[in-house]
């Protein structure tokens, strides 16, 4: 059937079961003429035939009441036309609180083309379920899921979701969010109605072509509304990535008045949670004894935090009071606010200073410019130690970062700041990193053996995965260098620059052989340039943009004597340059007969790319890939 | 009802004699008394001393070190478990994990009452209130029935803490379904009525005796009314047993020491397959199940006037309105299995093992393998077609003892010779089968009203499951492969291949198939797609796809080599050839799983640049085992070079003692999809004939 013969079926039989059945449907669903219409708008602005769903309305309601309590609606109405759509947006798992919300499910219908009928949901399609993130977590088991599940199903069908989500307790001290008016599928209407008294409006922030919204009242309440709607929208571009909606529309909002105001007031919640008992206190003393350095007392603080307490993965509202940091150890588990207040208090304790901030997901974090926090990845903690130790914890994976590798290219916000700053890779060229390899090969020892260079500096310095008091060097040396030629492993090493923004540092490695190949051939085959590449490069087309940190630019040179064996193949000259940027595979002879020096060197010029130049990047970077400029046979 | 007594009691064979002893024993001034070399009785500190530590049990971050549970089952099959379970922390990390303990329950057809936990530690026993259970509704997905759970929090936990924990269970669990718990009580009124079982009067279990961590000790006692026989019998292992009995009961008791972790390897079949493990039944046999089962479910496969007609519209529709039982008994499948989606709303009392009621599914068009199963009765039985419902054992073995070891709901539809047919509405949908192949060789028990014994699905050869790979491409002299690809796959194969495209954005899938190629081709470009409609049954599935490999060959000192792109491929992807998707250890203590036989026959044919010929023709060894072959070769056709790829799994469960052959083919599949075609000038491949 084609596109518009399936739009004009699906409507022709809407309207008929309109007619037969809208004093069937319950008063808080749409008007059936209404769903109609927006059905009729589908297939005027969109391929039916190309979509696995269109969400015909999408609409959020955030009504900030007079006595500070939120009042979250959420409506959306779908065309679920594949099995794909239905997996993805049938049967929807709602988040809420029931120590501080209730949840009131206003409309759960199935309109059915096959047999004309509306199909509303019975009452054991509405499911309360403990989040399975927290069904080891008794803190933690006042949040919920609510399944709400679709009956009637079958495809085609429209869905019909309505339900609002109340605050019972005036808890948030302030109120903020961002909401994406774009979907993974095309959008009739997507709609964002923001409430409140009117003497104290939010402020809001519109990216991507977000019209000023149209102010109005809601009756009931008698509070002003903000409606912004954008119609007909596009699916997401794919393939999606934390940085693929920058840009795209979408509107922040926030009733904080700046970012101090809403610091002052994490700040406060975490300072009365952030504090030890005797016994906490103790128990941090006996695992700092004996530590020698201040970097080996914050990691010893961090490895107390990662052994002694499970992480768990939930959203927590974080205007909700943390956990005191007793009762986080208590109880051996925490969500990131969590562990990060136990890690402010303990990090304290043990005489560092620390500053809560937040880092950007993405690189670009829209919606920053207000104070919300949305834009970032959630809480972290910089802990510090007079002029000797700047480090990151993550509570993520309680891990302890040095330097500021975390921030760079980001969007970072300090307490201490006046609003979220973008954290600038600091050089006003490409980040590098340059290995040097001097092999030669030992077959008697069925190895390479050798010694070689690292330099690197800027996003791609790896001085934050050096630093530590056990094996950290040599591991991270291992990991770089390994990931070029498999197997390598360093044996000694030496640092020639020791710094966050650049490490220079020489050593000496061996890599195995490996087995002969069915021809009897030995082979070595360096690994393509990947770190902060993108790795789907069998997209012949992307819909979205690429963002990295910043210019990069790869090298690895190689000096090879291969002894006795004779070289059967060696990588081939060549060169590539675009608008994206430059590959390029040189090959020389070595001073040695039979050796060989390989310099094979990726420069990416730009730190974002557009879809369109995609084929450009994707060249280059195919081009590193390609086998042919990575592999050697002896014999 | 309850006797806690008896669940602290030492441990002896005769558990009523055993209770006596242990009090005389525990007496006071007796203790002193024992004769040298006299054990005294065990206490939980004593066990939690002698288990050991880390270093005794490396790689485990705790133990079990005693887990005994009596059952007392009443002449209603009424079942009441006094549960005592002693852990022991090893690590820090056990410290974490053991931070908060759990129980999950259907309060429609059971109870748990947490009685009392203490942590043990330093010689103390530190009690943790059990006021503070809370008691949430459960995590669920896909079955949302009203399963709950109890949760408390321990204290923080040290390395070398004991956990003791007793409780009291109530009621039966029973499910049709993997994972879930849920069942029915046998009728209003009373509350105990809910613990009733669905078999009144009669008692299974299945008790497995090993855990995912070293357990010490592990009892189980039942307590029978002394009228009730039992058909029992321990598998996969070797247990102490015990029987006894006085005027009003019989007293059954198995137990194990030293009872090692369940293996932890990578697609294995369910626990209760490999585990040491004790089957319990009262039900006289399967028939009487199978009776039983046909009883309880019959009226629910009634019709209405709304399925009466969709089913004259879906054969009338397929045009089999006035076709054989065969073809529409195809069609109602389909249907069902595309239209009665797998999401389990509650019906109430009667979740586990009662069928939803026909109309109630074709309005909510959703369910789980019982209801989706009785749907297609009814719609059967509506077309004419004897059918009745079934219950299988998806992914494990059923033993003979005829307890209920059953997870999934199935069709059986009489034939005129009496046999049975049988239809997986669940497992079928978009899969060309009628009875999926990841479930052949399964154990079934269909109910009728005669009664039937249990019976099996026969095995099904690699050859109904084949991939089929014809690959014809260009090689251009710059090493540019250009081509086409037809992917064709019947029964099992039939349904990974269309999961690739139903699993895929409409306007993704040729990224999607790109992906497929990009371990064989890196920089594929201008990727097209075919296929047969996935809602398409009348044929297997394919798909056809066109390619352009720039840099697909390697030159190589005027040559050009490459490796097979159909083996490259398929030994990459899951749904294309599952065996070659793990990586197998050396060594295997537990069966391989991997649910389904296959065949992967891959035929491509190469034609090479002019001027060009093939240096060499590899072949591969020819393992044939007795569950997986492999071969491959090629061959040159004029200026085209052939490669054959053969691969065979055998069986869908393979035994350890097979998995050295096994692993065997699939390591020299590999071997294969890495093995160099070389391709030179002609006048070079002569050069080098005449010099042999």
């Amino acid at each position: 059937m084609s596109c518009t013969n399936l739009t004009r079926a699906l409507v022709a039989a809407f309207l008929v079961v309109s007619s037969l059945n809208v004093s069937a449907a319950p008063k808080p669903a749409t008007d059936e003429a209404e769903v109609a219409a927006l059905l009729e708008r589908a297939g005027d602005a969109f391929d039916l035939e190309r979509e696995d769903a269109i969400f015909l309305l999408d609409e959020l309601s955030e009504t900030w009441t007079t006595d500070g309590r939120l009042v979250r609606s959420i409506h959306q109405i779908a065309l679920i036309r594949t099995e794909y759509g239905l997996d993805h947006y049938a049967d929807l798992r709602v988040p809420w609180d029931s120590a501080r919300q209730c949840l009131v499910l206003q409309a759960l219908r199935t309109w059915r083309p096959s047999d004309d009928q509306w199909i509303d949901a019975g009452p054991t399609a509405s499911v309360e379920t403990l989040p399975f993130a927290v069904d080891r977590s008794p803190d933690y088991c006042h949040l919920r899921e609510t399944m709400l599940l679709h009956d009637g199903v079958e495809l085609p069908c429209v869905m019909e979701t309505r339900y609002t989500i109340e605050d019972q307790i005036a808890f948030r001290p302030g109120f903020s969010g961002t909401r994406h008016l774009w979907r993974p599928e095309p959008t009739v209407v997507s709609r964002l109605v923001l409430g409140g008294p009117a003497a104290a409006p939010p402020r809001w922030a519109l990216v991507g072509g977000v019209s000023a919204p149209v102010e109005g009242r809601d009756e009931a309440t008698g509070l002003s509304t903000w409606t912004f709607e954008l119609s007909d929208v596009p699916a997401e571009p794919s393939p999606a990535s934390a940085d693929s909606h920058a840009g795209l529309p979408q509107v922040s909002w926030s009733s904080w008045p700046d970012y101090a105001a809403l610091g002052r007031d994490l700040l406060v919640r975490l300072d009365a949670a952030a504090t030890l008992d005797e016994a906490l206190e103790k128990r941090l003393s006996e695992h700092l004894d004996r530590a020698r350095t201040p970097l080996e007392k914050a990691a010893r603080v961090a490895s107390l935090i990662a052994e002694g307490t499970r992480f768990v993965d939930v959203e927590p509202e974080w205007w909700a009071a943390p956990r005191p940091a007793v009762r986080t150890w208590s109880t051996a588990y925490a969500n990131p606010v969590d562990r990060t207040t136990l890690a402010a208090a303990l990090f304290r304790a043990a005489g560092f200073e620390v500053e809560l901030g937040f880092v950007g997901a993405g690189f670009l974090a829209p919606g920053h410019d207000l104070p919300t926090l949305d834009w970032s990845d959630g809480p972290s903690l910089s802990v510090g130690y007079g002029e000797g130790l700047e480090a990151w914890f993550d509570p993520r994976d309680a891990s302890l970062s040095m330097g500021e590798h975390a921030f760079l290219g980001r969007f970072t916000w300090f307490l201490v700041d006046e609003s979220p700053t973008f954290w600038p890779v600091g050089l006003q060229r490409p980040s590098r990193k340059t290995l040097h390899l001097d092999l030669a090969i030992d077959e008697s020892a069925s190895s390479f053996e050798g010694s070689g260079a690292l330099v690197a500096d800027g996003i791609l310095s790896p001085f934050h995965r050096m630093c530590g008091t056990g094996t950290e060097a040599i591991d991270a040396l291992d990991s770089i260098v390994g990931s070029l030629l498999g197997g390598a492993t360093v044996t000694a090493y030496n640092p020639e620059t020791f710094d966050p923004m650049l490490v220079s540092v020489c050593f000496d490695v061996e890599t195995p052989l490996g087995e002969r190949d069915r021809r009897g051939r030995l082979i070595c085959e360096l690994a393509p340039f990947a770190e902060l590449l993108p790795g789907d490069l069998h997209e012949e087309h992307r819909q979205g943009a690429v963002h990295l940190p910043g210019s990069l630019e790869y090298s690895l040179e190689l000096r090879l004597d291969p002894g006795e064996l004779a070289v059967v193949r060696h990588p081939l000259p060549r060169e590539l340059e675009n608008e994206a940027g430059r590959f390029e595979i040189v090959l020389r002879r070595g001073a040695k007969p039979g050796s060989l020096r390989l310099i094979r060197r990726l420069t990416l010029n730009k730190a974002s790319y557009r879809a369109e130049e995609w084929p450009q990047l994707r060249a280059l970077l195919l081009a590193s890939a390609d086998r042919a400029g990575r592999v050697f046979f002896f014999e | 009802m309850v006797k806690p007594a008896l669940s602290f009691r030492p441990h002896v064979s005769l558990p009523r004699i055993g209770a006596l002893l242990a009090i005389v024993l525990l007496a006071p001034g007796l203790l002193a008394q024992n004769a040298p070399g006299d054990r005294p009785p065990p206490t939980s500190e004593s066990r939690l001393a002698a288990a050991g530590d880390a270093t005794d049990h490396p790689g485990f971050d705790h133990v079990i070190v005693f887990d005994e549970t009596v059952n007392h089952v009443d002449e209603r099959g009424v079942t009441e478990t006094e549960s005592t379970i002693l852990y022991k922390v090893l690590t820090p990390a056990g410290c974490l994990g053991l931070s908060a303990l759990r129980w999950s329950y259907d309060p429609q057809s059971s109870e748990v009452d947490v009685r009392e936990v203490h942590v043990l530690r330093g010689g103390e026993r530190l009690a943790v209130p059990v006021s503070d259970v809370l008691t949430l509704p459960a995590p669920q997905d896909l079955i949302y029935w009203s399963d709950r759970v109890k949760l408390l929090q321990l204290p923080r936990l040290e390395v070398g803490d004991g956990i003791e924990v007793r409780v009291q269970r109530m009621g039966f669990t029973y499910a049709l379904l993997e994972g879930a718990e849920s069942g029915q009580g046998g009728g209003g009124g009373d509350d105990d009525d809910r613990f009733i079982p669905p078999m009144p009067g009669e008692y299974f279990d299945i008790v497995l005796f090993q855990a995912d961590v070293p357990t010490l000790e592990k009892r189980y006692e039942l307590h029978l009314p002394a009228e009730k026989r039992l058909h029992s019998q321990v598998y996969g292992g070797a247990l102490y047993s015990s029987t006894g009995y006085d005027a009003e009961e019989n007293v059954y008791a198995w137990w194990g020491l030293n009872l090692p972790a369940a293996p932890q390897e990578p697609r294995v079949p369910d626990a209760s397959d490999y585990v040491t493990k004790v089957v319990i039944a009262t039900v006289e046999s399967w028939e009487k199940k199978s009776r039983w089962f046909f009883g309880v479910n019959d009226s629910q496969f009634e019709s209405n006037d709304e399925i009466d007609a969709a089913v004259a519209q879906i054969l009338a529709d397929a045009g089999v309105a006035d076709g054989t039982d065969d073809e529409k008994a195809e069609v109602l499948l389909h249907w069902v299995a595309q239209n009665i989606r797998y999401s389990g709303q509650t019906m109430g009392k009667g979740e586990g093992f009662t069928l939803h009621p026909a109309d109630m599914i074709f309005e909510q068009r959703s369910g789980v393998c019982k209801d989706i199963a009785g749907m297609l009765i009814a719609m059967m039985r509506v077309a004419g077609i004897p059918t009745y419902g079934a219950m299988t054992m998806a992914g494990s073995r059923i033993e003979t003892v005829p307890a209920d070891q059953f997870n999934h709901c199935v069709v059986a539809r009489k034939m005129e010779d009496g046999s049975f047919l049988m239809y997986d509405p669940t497992w079928v949908p978009y899969n060309n089968d009628i009875w999926s192949k990841l479930e052949t060789e399964q154990h079934y028990l269909v109910g009728t009203p005669e009664g039937e014994p249990l019976s099996q699905i026969a095995y099904s050869p690699p050859e109904e499951s084949p991939l089929r790979v014809r690959h014809e491409a260009r090689l251009s002299a710059d090493g540019t492969l250009e081509g086409t690809m037809r992917l064709e796959g019947s029964c099992a194969l039939d349904s990974r291949l269309r999961r690739i495209v139903y699993n895929t954005p409409i306007d993704r899938l040729d990224e999607r198939i790109a992906q497929l190629l990009a371990p064989a081709f890196p920089a594929v470009e201008g990727v097209r797609v075919e296929h047969r409609p996935t809602l398409d049954f009348s044929g297997d599935m394919w798909i056809e796809l066109a390619y352009r490999a720039p840099g697909f060959a390697l030159p190589v000192r005027g040559a050009l080599e490459f490796t097979s792109p159909g083996m490259t491929m398929a030994l990459a992807d899951v749904y294309l050839f599952r065996a070659a998707s793990t990586n197998w250890a050396s060594g295997r203590e537990v069966d391989v799983f991997l649910y389904y036989t296959q065949l992967l026959d891959i035929e491509e044919r190469i034609h090479l640049p002019a001027g060009f010929a093939a240096a060499e023709l590899p072949e591969s060894r020819e393992v044939d085992e007795t569950y997986a072959y492999f071969k491959g070769r090629s061959e040159t056709t004029g200026d085209t070079l052939v490669i054959h790829s053969r691969a065979e799994v055998r069986r869908r469960q393979i035994p350890p003692d097979g998995y050295a052959g096994f692993t065997a083919a699939v390591g020299e599949a590999r071997s294969w999809g890495e093995t160099p075609f070389r391709v030179e000038k002609k006048e070079r491949v002569e050069k080098q004939e005449e010099g042999r």
